[in-house]
């Protein structure tokens, strides 16, 4: 239902949007006055039509899949976004992959003890002060894939978040009892502290995709990698709001649903 | 987090703040004969491909994005001190609207609304003009945090008994933010300041190294940061980097400290 809202939201800000800029007609793929100079009121009047009635019919063109046209790509919307939204899925189930294995070396590999947590912070800490955009220059220069700078700058902030986490865990009654029951390190980390913080590292990492995908954007412009990003930072230089407001919408639908699994995990 | 930690990120901010007035004036003309030049010592850090010396680039810069950034910051935070204070009045009904509006507000891709707003400004737009709809994107945008927090605050501050009885004694709405309230929302408000300094500071540089932030012709670190990009960047030019860093560090240095001055009892 708050997805649904969050969609409808960011679609209706779109279609005013459209509204009021130049080249509106790009709206519809056909073209044709936006499907209003036979069928609307506006336009069986012969009118211009009226921002309410744009915005409902730019709606009703959405749920029957019309994203409008490219000026840019010369395409339609709709087919050069679901072209690249494969490779950007690509990019971004990679970059998860990553950051998970990286995580269970962290967790698992014995690099998270008291001795080393204060480096791991201060690291966190000022890699996340970086823009994400700059993870991409080592990446270019070795010409390495799109997906380890993205990893990397959702790195710092997975590990503070992972922090947070574990170490509520470390001080809690059944860490402590299973410490005096004589458990092992590894059965303490393990059992102890990531089983039981499961939730909250499922409630993590959905909170951690808006991250992943505003990474993803800038590292893909940077490397000129042929996504999503790239996509949609052509439509800025080519003032297509079609293009960018079906980008926007996809991106929209991908944080909202993130945002509902995290609260899902919370309740 | 030290007392001491705290003063020195202050100092370094205001030096940094300041920085363009601490280096000569000639190094703000063009030097035509030192086109992207190594350092020497009329050009500490080397220049530029059109002859502008990059020391002088960089604290201009740097003092164009932290003010521009710390102007954000106060405007977000002052809609997110309004609108807070508005969400604690409601009635459970209407925060059955404005709570989940609020969290999908949050969850929109900020990168690509700015994408958005930045398509659609007009081509003819000055680069004063169009700087000035990028911080002002960037407000926008982060005012709920502190709207969702400041109502966190109001609707318990409201139970207090000195609360209750402003309310019994006939204050009205006005009376009670500014007397009750806005003292106990002060130090919210600072700590939210600076932690969205930063995060604007950083926005700001992420759009300037795509290129669609402020223009480079009103120097700020985004832009200077974009020489990284360059093929062929050399070391010395990492510096807006090291600049952006001590100034995200500091301000957040503060933020920590102010934020344990709360929590101490």
């Amino acid at each position: 239902m708050r997805m649904a809202g969050a969609l409808g939201l960011t679609a209706t800000a779109l279609g005013l949007l459209l509204y009021y800029s130049p080249g509106r007609e790009y709206a519809s793929e056909t073209m044709t006055g936006f499907g209003l100079a036979q069928e609307g009121p506006a336009g069986r009047q012969g009118l211009e039509p009226g921002p309410g009635e744009f915005v409902g019919q730019y709606l009703r063109n959405l749920l029957r899949g019309d994203f409008g046209y490219s000026s840019t790509f010369q395409t339609p919307v709709g087919r050069l976004v679901a072209e690249r939204a494969a490779r950007t899925a690509g990019q971004l189930l990679s970059a998860t992959g990553l950051l998970s294995v990286t995580v269970c070396v962290f967790l698992l590999g014995g690099l998270w003890r008291d001795s080393l947590r204060g480096w791991i912070g201060l690291a966190a800490m000022v890699l996340q002060s970086i823009p994400p955009a700059l993870f991409a220059i080592p990446i270019v220069l070795a010409s390495g894939p799109p997906f380890v700078a993205i990893a990397l700058a959702a790195l710092p902030r997975t590990l503070r978040v992972l922090d947070a986490v574990v170490v509520r865990q470390q001080g809690s009654a059944h860490v402590a009892w299973m410490r005096a029951m004589g458990c092992g390190w590894w059965a303490m980390t393990w059992h102890g502290q990531i089983r039981a913080a499961g939730r909250e590292l499922g409630e993590s990492a959905a909170s951690m995709v808006p991250l992943l995908l505003g990474s993803l954007l800038a590292v893909e412009i940077v490397v000129g990698y042929p996504g999503l990003g790239t996509l949609a930072w052509r439509g800025v230089y080519g003032r297509d709001l079609p293009l960018l407001g079906a980008v926007t919408l996809l991106f929209s639908g991908a944080t909202s649903l993130s945002a509902a699994v995290a609260q899902r995990e919370e309740r | 987090m030290s007392r001491g930690a705290g003063r020195l990120a202050a100092l370094l901010l205001l030096l940094l703040a300041v920085g363009p007035l601490l280096v000569p004036a000639r190094l703000a003309e063009e030097d035509r004969e030192a086109v992207r030049s190594a350092p020497t010592r009329e050009h500490p850090l080397g220049t530029d491909a059109l002859g502008r010396d990059n020391l002088y680039r960089y604290l201009r810069g740097m003092r164009m994005s932290l003010s521009g950034a710390g102007a954000a910051a106060v405007v977000a935070t002052g809609i997110g001190l309004v609108a807070g204070f508005l969400l604690s009045r409601l009635g459970r009904g209407g925060m059955a609207f404005w709570g989940p509006a609020l969290d999908t507000f949050q969850s929109m891709p900020w990168y690509l609304l700015v994408f958005l707003v930045r398509a659609w400004t007009p081509l003819e737009t000055g680069p004063e003009q169009l700087t000035v709809i990028l911080f002002t994107m960037l407000a926008l945008l982060g005012w709920a945090p502190a709207a969702r927090t400041v109502g966190a605050a109001c609707r318990q501050l409201r139970q207090e008994p000195w609360a209750v009885f402003g309310r019994a004694s006939g204050m009205s709405g006005v009376q009670m933010f500014r007397t009750h309230y806005w003292p106990h929302l002060v130090p919210l408000a600072r700590v939210h300041f600076l932690m969205l300094t930063p995060a604007i500071l950083l926005a700001e540089s992420s759009l300037g190294l795509l290129g669609l932030g402020v223009p480079d012709s009103a120097p700020s670190l985004g832009s200077a940061l974009t020489d990284l990009l360059q093929p062929g960047a050399r070391w010395w030019e990492a510096a807006p980097l090291i600049l952006l860093l001590t100034a995200v560090l500091s301000l957040q240095t503060i933020s920590r400290r102010l934020t344990d001055e709360r929590k101490r009892p």
